[in-house]
Parts: structure tokens; sequence; C-alpha cells
């Protein structure tokens, strides 16, 4: 017994040990640069990356590291981040959205500003004016890098359309009209991710777009408009209609079966990004799906290639530990990125030619051609305006709205009171 | 007759709850067999084609052994840290005179009222101050010290039913507390050990929200946060390669907890004749 | 109280544990408090604020949907993982054969991670496509309550509950299950031997005799179900609106998503106000509970000695 005990004991003595001391033993001459990132796991972003991290170390001569750390899925993203930061343990580089969050690491001085990097390096005018204005906040400042570059569309399908004689639809009451045909037909017009919320939201953003452009919601997100006013009543109200029309159920339906809905032919529009091209590409090369893009208003101030465009979540460098080392591996990045990633065939924010040994689809050249096209004003994401309790407010309540368990007035009087409290009374 | 009615019930009532029970293993490894599409159209039918494209994709890289590795070493450490300080925290409350064991009692209680997400940024803070960051000790320390409260308080429970008598006989015959404690009261109770083993395993093991907040060395990933990975662009997942790597991740504490039943079943009777 | 004396070997056997539980969480719960009177959004410096999100929390219409829902969560989990834990351990203590393997077996859903379980009831629980739980009902004829469950506001609090209070069933099944094979059966025999029958042997003997091991269950589960977050965080995440919102859920949405954290520590202070004094009730009760059966068993004795002393004297 005193035997197995005394074994017991060691075991932990040597247990203790290693816990206490399992930290790292660094190189004292290579220089570790750690990314906080919350890129997809073998995507296209997070391959590039690694693959011109591999080529910078070597060049080199393996004395530069960078540190992956990934956590794919947002939320969880999001709380370690806040967690490090509050720790006062933000790292080198980190990924995040030009939101208030962010706004608020900027006032506190902890991100380099990107902008005046790109313009003292002469890369500014490389990049896509809209994934650069994307990046930015409502000043004019960006903190972020966009290492992506998407149009948002809606997606069809083809059959459904013309099986219940619907043709592509160019105004919202059109969309509203095709909506409500296939409703009556017994097809799902709509199918949503109402579980991510944002998808919800692009919605309500929809019609205030067409009437100001971004002016309302950068008004209404620094207390200088009301939701109740028309315009913001106008979104609720399209909310309320065309949600509707959305799959049963909507509020709980997650990403993935709200997609398989829509490529197995069991709703007929599915409102999502270029980025998921790869899920299209078969029955659009089948010719059973299509797209059209956002509708317009007769009264709109925003043309019909004016739409939701948005280059990602972005990438930001810790002030502090932004060294020349650091600069120099960035400069290398803005260098190469665009060639490697466009090779994987995605669209590049960085201006730059197809190569030509590569075979892009016709689905990716068109996608492409259209991003070219672009007006000058995109939609930007509500949630990059709002200050986070409203936009938690609007985000949770808004599912309310569209399953029609909420009035428009009370949803309105929510979103008021929040931003009188938030905002106005700061 | 009525007997025979009476036990052709209960075996049914048994056998259907049985099947609820392990019904959603079932289906996670039949789901896990599917292509992404059927299974979010159809999640509940077989398998038009069975495809083992997803397990493919999850052991492809080979990382999914480290996760588990990882996950493995701070589950053991924890456990082991666990037993050893609740049982002989429960030894001192219960069996030592001291005027404010029952004080001491109920500070303890304290700690199974926590939320434990509150915990996060001030033990972040804290362990950073203190250092240890960077090792497995922070992701062990909150582990075993959310685990005290609960594990102490069985033990308590079941040192009560240890008669004073025999502690009083060991210190009769010459026994140092230390004595008694390894060689007389511990061996009884194996029973406790294995309920707190088995529970606090799987909890270890499936814990997330640490692992993710204090780990920060992406080769100290655990597989719970490695079941992440699948997570795609914008919040799409991948679900068929996420049930596969779930699959392969709850193999080790089934593994576990089944043979740690075998203990059980021999415990069971011994510990009910307390001699 | 105790039977050893050695206060030397009493704070050896203490201190290491006691330095752990310290450590990682009583530190953290002072911690909590400390941030409850602060505002801070984990950038700019922290600003004592005194009150003043206490004050805000008992203003928050939303704090008081959260609570309503924690509690009725808890009483549909506490119901579900006691009441058919119990009900099953009974029942595996009449099972003679296998009894360890169908143990074992009703453990296992403990073991599959959270993750898994809330899609499998998120596939379960819809109705494009058609979930398990409307199929069913439409192939036993109830079509008419189908409904998606976790998006209308009547089910969704409910439907939230279930995989939470299904989950670990088994988990207070196997603690009863113990409890009872390990009672003395010369108790009951003597019982059994006056003529009681089965069912009253249970209620009136055997639960009374595990009943240290109820307040241990009463005491987890009640916690547990108070400090509830990871599925109904991944199933609804609160929503829709606040239908299903719970305070934990509403304490990390403040904390981590609206960056405030004081406010979320004030919550999670409630939270834990809460539990102990839903604890402090409960072990109440037990208190009672004892004192009213001890009376009871000191009158039933009488009552036994009695009609014994009339039968021997009939019988003499």
């Amino acid at each position: 017994m005193i035997r197995k005990v005394g074994v017991l004991v060691s075991l932990l003595g040597v247990l203790f040990m290693v816990t206490a001391c399992g930290g790292e033993k660094e190189d004292a001459s290579t220089t570790t640069v750690k990314w906080l990132t919350s890129r997809p796991v073998g995507g296209a972003i997070d391959e590039t990356m690694r693959e011109i991290a591999d080529q910078y170390s070597k060049e080199k001569g393996g004395k530069w590291k960078i540190d992956f750390e990934t956590t794919a899925d947002r939320p969880s993203y999001l709380q370690k981040l806040k967690t490090l930061v509050a720790g006062n343990n933000m790292p080198d580089i980190i990924d995040t959205d030009p939101d208030l969050y962010a706004k608020e690491l900027v006032k506190a001085g902890k991100l380099v500003d990107m902008k005046k990097f790109l313009q003292k390096n002469d890369y500014y005018q490389n990049f896509y004016p809209t994934a650069l204005k994307y990046q930015e906040f409502s000043d004019g400042s960006m903190y972020t890098l966009p290492l992506e570059y998407h149009v948002e569309m809606i997606w069809y399908n083809k059959k459904l359309f013309s099986q219940h004689g619907i043709s592509v639809p160019k105004t919202f009451d059109q969309w509203l009209a095709a909506c409500k045909k296939l409703k009556e037909a017994g097809v799902t017009p709509i199918s949503v991710d109402g579980i991510d919320r944002w998808p919800v939201q692009r919605y309500l953003a929809m019609p205030a777009f067409r009437q100001t452009g971004n002016q309302f919601i950068e008004n209404l997100s620094q207390g200088k408009e009301k939701m109740s006013s028309q315009t913001g009543v106008d979104s609720v109200k399209f909310v309320k209609e065309i949600g509707q029309y959305f799959n049963e159920g909507f509020s709980a339906t997650d990403y993935a079966t709200a997609q398989s809905m829509f490529l197995d032919g069991k709703s007929a529009m599915y409102y999502i990004g270029d980025w998921e091209i790869g899920a299209m590409q078969e029955k659009y090369d089948a010719g059973e799906i299509d797209y059209f893009y956002m509708p317009t208003t007769k009264d709109s101030v925003t043309a019909a290639n004016e739409f939701c465009v948005n280059s990602g979540i972005g990438m930001a460098f810790n002030a502090e530990t932004f060294d020349e080392k650091t600069k120099d591996f960035l400069l290398y990045v803005l260098d190469h990125y665009a060639d490697i990633y466009t090779k994987k065939m995605q669209m590049s924010p960085i201006k730059t030619e197809l190569p030509k040994d590569v075979d892009y689809s016709s689905l990716y050249l068109r996608i492409r051609k259209d991003m070219d096209n672009t007006g000058e004003q995109f939609m930007k994401p509500w949630d990059t305006y709002l200050d986070s309790s409203t936009n938690t407010i609007v985000q949770d309540n808004l599912l309310l709205v569209g399953s029609g368990d909420m009035k428009i007035q009370d949803f309105v009087k929510m979103i008021d009171d929040s931003i009188k409290v938030n905002v106005t009374d700061q | 007759m009525k007997e025979k009615a009476i036990k052709y019930l209960f075996i049914l009532l048994l056998i259907v709850f049985l099947i609820i029970q392990i019904y959603p293993v079932i289906w996670l490894f039949i789901a896990s067999l599917k292509d992404s599409v059927e299974l979010s159209t159809t999640p509940f039918s077989l398998p038009k084609a069975v495809t083992f494209e997803n397990y493919k994709n999850v052991l492809g890289d080979g990382v999914i052994g480290g996760y588990m590795w990882n996950s493995l070493k701070i589950t053991m450490i924890s456990l082991v840290l666990i037993l050893v300080l609740s049982a002989t925290i429960g030894f001192a409350l219960s069996k030592f005179h001291y005027k404010h064991s029952k004080k001491i009692y109920s500070f303890f209680m304290f700690g199974i009222m926590v939320p434990v997400q509150i915990t996060l940024i001030p033990l972040f803070i804290f362990y950073s101050k203190i250092g240890i960051l960077n090792t497995s000790m922070a992701m062990v320390l909150p582990q075993v010290g959310f685990a005290l409260p609960l594990s102490v308080m069985m033990f308590v429970n079941f040192y009560s039913f240890v008669p004073d008598e025999l502690i009083e006989a060991g210190i009769v015959d010459g026994c140092s507390p230390y004595r008694v404690f390894l060689q007389i009261v511990a061996p009884l109770a194996r029973n406790t050990m294995i309920t707190i083993a088995s529970m606090y395993s799987i909890l270890i093991w499936n814990d997330f929200i640490f692992a993710n907040t204090f780990i920060s060395d992406s080769s100290a990933k655990t597989i719970t946060m490695g079941l992440k990975d699948y997570v795609g662009a914008f919040g799409n997942v991948d679900w068929g390669a996420t049930y596969a790597a779930i699959s392969i991740a709850i193999l080790p504490p089934i593994l576990i907890y089944f043979s740690l039943n075998k203990w059980v079943t021999s415990g069971m009777t011994a510990g009910a004749t307390k001699g | 109280m105790g039977v050893l004396r050695d206060k030397k070997a009493f704070f050896v056997f203490l201190m290491p544990g006691l330095l752990f539980y310290l450590l990682s969480v009583f530190y953290p719960i002072t911690e909590s408090l400390r941030l409850s009177f602060i505002k801070w959004n984990g950038i700019t410096p922290q600003q004592f604020v005194g009150l003043d999100n206490y004050k805000r929390l008992f203003q928050d219409p939303v704090f008081y949907k959260a609570l309503i829902n924690n509690l009725i969560y808890l009483v549909i989990v506490v119901i579900i993982q006691l009441s058919i834990g119990l009900l099953f351990a009974v029942l595996l203590t009449y099972l003679k054969k296998r009894a360890n393997l169908v143990k074992t077996l009703y453990y296992v859903p403990c073991i599959v991670t959270t993750v898994a379980i809330a899609q499998l009831f998120r596939s379960i629980y819809s109705t494009q496509p058609e979930g398990l739980l409307n199929q069913m009902l439409s192939a036993v004829g109830l079509g008419g309550l189908t409904t998606s469950w976790l998006t209308n506001l009547n089910t969704v609090l409910g439907a939230v509950s279930i995989p939470e209070g299904w989950r670990f069933i088994g988990m207070y099944m196997v603690i009863f299950y113990a409890a009872l094979v390990s009672l003395d059966e010369s108790v009951y025999e003597a019982a059994k031997i006056d003529g009681a029958t089965e069912l009253q042997i249970l209620f009136k003997i055997k639960i009374p005799m595990i009943k240290d091991i109820l307040l241990l269950t009463f005491t987890m589960c009640l916690t547990g179900a108070l400090r509830g977050f990871d599925i109904p965080y991944l199933l609804t995440n609160g929503g829709p609106g606040n239908a299903s919102e719970l305070m934990s859920t509403y304490m990390y949405k403040q904390a981590f998503t609206n960056n405030q954290y004081g406010y979320g520590s004030a919550l999670a202070v409630f939270i834990i106000i809460e539990s102990v004094l839903i604890i402090f009730i409960l072990r109440k009760i037990f208190e009672n509970y004892d004192v009213k059966a001890q009376k009871k068993a000191a009158k039933q004795a009488l009552a036994l000695s009695k009609r014994k002393n009339n039968k021997e004297g009939r019988v003499a």
C-alpha cells in the first residue's frame, strides 16, 4: 500500500513539473509573430497566408516564424480575442471587423493605421476602392486590411421560376410579388439562416440603402436619426413583408440547412455571397440555378449595380509590436497575396490580372466582371455601425418581426430606446 | 399473472428508454457517413450512399490525434488532482475535530453556484499576472477548482458512513492520521472515486470554454477546440466532418467509462459491506 | 464532530485543495463582485459606477424575462432529471441480469459532445426539413400539434430545456442506483415480513433512507440548471427575441457580445445569490422533512410496539 502511495505521489510530482513548466522553449534568435485569426481552417486565405509565411520564412533563413492560432467559429473567436485584450495580451496580429469594438481599440492606440501604411508604401491604389472603403470607419480612417472581396446576391432556382412563370425581379415590389406567387403554389420562396442572425439583418438594411445609401444607418447609429422615421419604418415593414416568405421556422434554421434546402430544390431563392461559389458551381453549370442582385425601387438613390459588397473580416496589427520585421513581412504579403490567392479561384481585394495558366469557370469570370462594374456606393452591413447593445437587440428581435410575432411599432420603439440609452445619453 | 405483466412492462420501459438514450450516438455515427447536403435535407434517414469522405477529411491532416492527446493529458492530470485533493479535503472536513469545519465546507459549496463564463476574464488577467498563461497549468487549475466543490461534497457524504470507531481503532494501533487515511479510509472510497472520475473525466474532456480561452499554443489545442475547425466562411459549418470528428472524439470517454464501470460492480458489493 | 485531533495533519490535508479552490474559483467570485460595481468594455480603463449596474439590472425587462425563463427551465430540467433518473434507478434494481450493462448504456448521452446534441435536437425540432418530432406526431395522427418547436414562442423554452434535462438523466440514475443498491437489506426485509408492499417499501423506507443522496442530487441539479449554458446557447442563443433567454446566456451576451463586462458581472453575482438562496431553502425543506420524519417514526414505533403488545397479549 505504501508503495502504491509512493508511486502516486511521485507521479503527482512529475505531473506538477510537467504542467508548471509546460511553456514554450524558444530559440532566442528567431522572431515569432502570433496571428490570432478567425479564417476557416484549410480555406483559401488560410492556405495562402501559410504559403506566403513559409516562403518569407525561408527567405529570412528560418529566423522568422508566424504562429497561426485559428478559431474558425466567429463567436468563440471574439470571446477569446476580447478576453486576451482585457488581459492585456493582445497578439501581434488579429482579425476584426471595423466595428465599434475595433474603434475602441483604435482610440486606445492599439491598432496600426492601415490607410497611412498603404498610402506611405504606395499600395493604396492597388486595391479595389470598395474593398478598402468597406474597412473604413465612418470618419474615413482605416485600420484593418482586407484579405478577400465578395459580392452578395440572391440565388434562384431557374426551374421553379419558369414553372411558375416568374421572371427575375428588378424591383422590391416585383420581388415580393414573385414570393407571393411561389408561396401560393406551395413552394418555399426563400430559405434563410436565422440562427446566425446577420442574414435576416441584411433584409432590414435593403430598403434603407435604396432610399439613402448608407446615410440612414450611419445617422441612426450616431443617434442623429430615428428608427421611427419613414426610412426606418419602411425597412422594418419590408422585413415583416418578406419574412412571411421565409421557410417555416427560419429563426432556428442554421446556415448549412438553409443552403442545402436551396441546393436541393426545396426553396426557390437564397441570399448568400460569392464565397459559396464552390457550392453553387455544379448546379450553375448544369443550368439549374442563377443569381440576381438586390432589386431597386422607383426613387432609389443607389443604382442597380450598387448592393452589398464586403471585403470580409480585416487583418489588424498590434501597434505596440509592429516593428520593422513585421512591416517587412506585411509588404511581402502585399506583393504576393493577389497572385497566390487568385490562383485558388478567389476574388482578390488587390487588383491583379488573372493568371493565364488557370482555368476559371464561367461563373467566376461573370462574378468578377460584376465586381469590376459595381457602382461607387455599396451596402455596408448594419452590425458594423450599431453599438453592440443595440445590435444585439436588433438581431434578436428582428427574428420576431420576420416571423410575424412582433409588431413594427414595438420593434421600432425598442431600437429607438436602445439608441437613446447607449448612444445619445453618453 | 399480474406479477409477470408488471415485469414485462418494466422491461419494456427499460428497453424504450435504452433506445432513447443510445439513439444519439447511433444517429451521430450514421450522420457522419452522409454527405453534407443530404445531412441537412434528410437528417434522419439512412444514408443514400455511405461515404467515408468526412472521415478522410478529419483524419487526413493528422492533427486530430494530437488534439486527442492534448485532451487526454489535461483530463488525466486534472482527474488525479481532483481525486487526491477532494479525498483529502473531505477527510479533513469530516473526520477532524475543528471548530470551523462546517464553515469551510459551506465555503466550498459556494463554488457550484458560479456561472463559469464570468470567471474567464478575471482568471485570464490573474493567470497572466502570475505568469502561468501558456502552460497546461492554466487549463488544469480551473478544471480542478470547479470540480472540487461537488467532489468534496461527495467525499464528505461518503465519509459520514465510515464509522468513527474504525479510525479510532487505527489511532489506538499507533497509526498517524496520514496512515489512517491512506490505509484505512481511502481504500473504502473506491466507489466514490470511480463515480467522480467517470463524471469529471467526461466533463473535462468535453469542455470547450476554458480550453478556448486559456490555450494559446496551437500545438496544445484540445479536441473540443479542434471540432470547431470545420466552421467555414461566414459561419457555414461542415456538419459531416464535425460529426465524424465527434464520433472519433467520444471514443476515449466511452472506453474509459466502460472500463471504469467494470470496477464498479465489484466495488459496489464490497463497498456495501462496511467492515 | 471529528474524531481526529492532529491540527497539523488537518491543515496538511486541507491546504493544497483549498489553495486550488481559492485560486481558481473563489478569486473570480470576488473579482466578479468587484467588477459588478464597475463599467468596463475590456479596453478603456475601468470606471467605478457604484450601484449603477444593479439599478440597471432591476429595471431591465430582459433581466426579468431571463429570470422567469430560468425558473421554468429549472423546474423542467429538475423534474426530468430527478424523477426519471430515480424511476429508472428503481426499475434497474429489479433487473437481475445485465443491470450493469444497461446502466452503462444509460449513461452514454452524458458523453456525447454538446455540439452534436444541439444539432441533433435542432434537426428533431425543425419543420423544414421535417424533423423527427413532427414526423412522429403526424404518424400517430397528432399532426395538428406539429410546429417549429424552436421558433414557436410558446414552445421554445420547453424545447430548449428538454435536451439539457434528458442529457444527464443517466448520471443521476447511476447515482441513485448506487445509493439504492447499497442500502442495508435487513431494514426493509423486516417490513416485507410485516406485509408491506413493494411500493410502500419504496416510498416509506428506501427513499427516506437515501435522503442524503437526494439532497446532494437536488443541489447538483438545481445549481446546474441555474448555470445551464451550452445547449441553450447553441440551440437558440436566447432567441427568437428573448423567448429562451436564460440568465447565463444573457450574462454571456452582455459580457462578450455587448462588451459590458461590469453589467455581465452584476448578472453573475445575481446568479450566485439566487443559487445560494435556493440551496438554502432546499436545505431547510430537507431539515424540516427530517424533523417531521423523526417525529413520525417515533410515533409509528410506539404504535407498532403497542400492536405487538396487544397481539402477544391476545395470543398469550
